[in-house]
């Protein structure tokens, strides 16, 4: 398994580093880049790893691989969604008033679509990324809310509806096909529960 | 070793370097001094 995303995740470390190191130099366009590409990293090693097939996932796989993965791939699924209106507002592209907040609020909800799109898709794979993926990125959007909620109501109640949308993606593909937990446990018999 | 042993192995010491850097770069940079001077809601772990 770890040849299969190894290298991806290689590539996740290197650019986090760099990009601790770089937030110094306050390049915004530099830095968002940097956070695309760590996303990219991990989007691919995330694809790969749900696509995997279930008998080569041991549960150290599970365990030591997806849920990391899962964890580090909703955060920075999230940090991208706050971090490019951050990038808009540093350029001056965009105010810090109402339009900005507009802004966000979109940006936060087309994070929202994105992750739970990426949860749907995790029902292929092992439950412990699935859960994972979406803890970090609600943990995320709660942050959002306790950060935001003194100043910008707006925010605060598009960070809550990004939230319940996540949630209810994760319910819904929970709901519709249970995740591969484990060996014993990756048949989902077709016919339980279905009339007929 | 085979090839497929020579890249599993650079794959482990890049992994492992990939994660030092990660980690202690932290260390290097004033990341509280960072964080409190954004207004950023994306910024390093203190």
């Amino acid at each position: 398994m770890l040849q299969r995303v190894g290298w991806f995740f290689v590539g996740a470390f290197f650019l986090s580093g760099l990009w601790e190191v770089l937030v110094l130099l306050r390049q915004p366009v530099v830095l968002q880049a940097i956070l695309a590409g760590i996303f990219a990293c991990l989007a691919v090693a995330y694809l790969r790893l749900v696509r995997s097939e279930h008998s080569v996932l041991r549960r150290a796989d599970r365990w030591l691989v997806a849920l990391p993965l899962g964890l580090l791939f909703g955060w920075i699924t999230a940090a991208n969604a706050g971090s490019i209106n951050d990038t808009l507002v540093e350029l001056e592209l965009l105010g810090s008033g109402v339009s900005g907040a507009l802004v966000g609020a979109l940006l936060l909800f087309a994070g929202a679509a994105l992750a739970s799109a990426v949860i749907s898709v995790s029902k292929a794979g092992p439950l412990q990324g699935l859960l994972a993926y979406a803890g970090a990125v609600l943990w995320a959007l709660v942050g959002v809310v306790v950060n935001q909620y003194n100043a910008s109501l707006l925010t605060t109640g598009a960070a809550l509806l990004s939230a319940a949308l996540v949630a209810m993606a994760v319910i819904s593909t929970l709901r519709g096909g249970r995740p591969y937990i484990g060996a014993s446990r990756s048949v989902r018999p077709r016919a339980a529960g279905e009339g007929g | 070793m085979g090839n497929d042993g020579k890249r599993d192995l650079a794959r482990q010491v890049a992994t492992v370097l990939g994660a030092l850097f990660q980690v202690l770069a932290g260390t290097i940079v004033p990341i509280g001094a960072i964080a409190g001077g954004t207004l950023s809601l994306v910024a390093p772990a203190d």
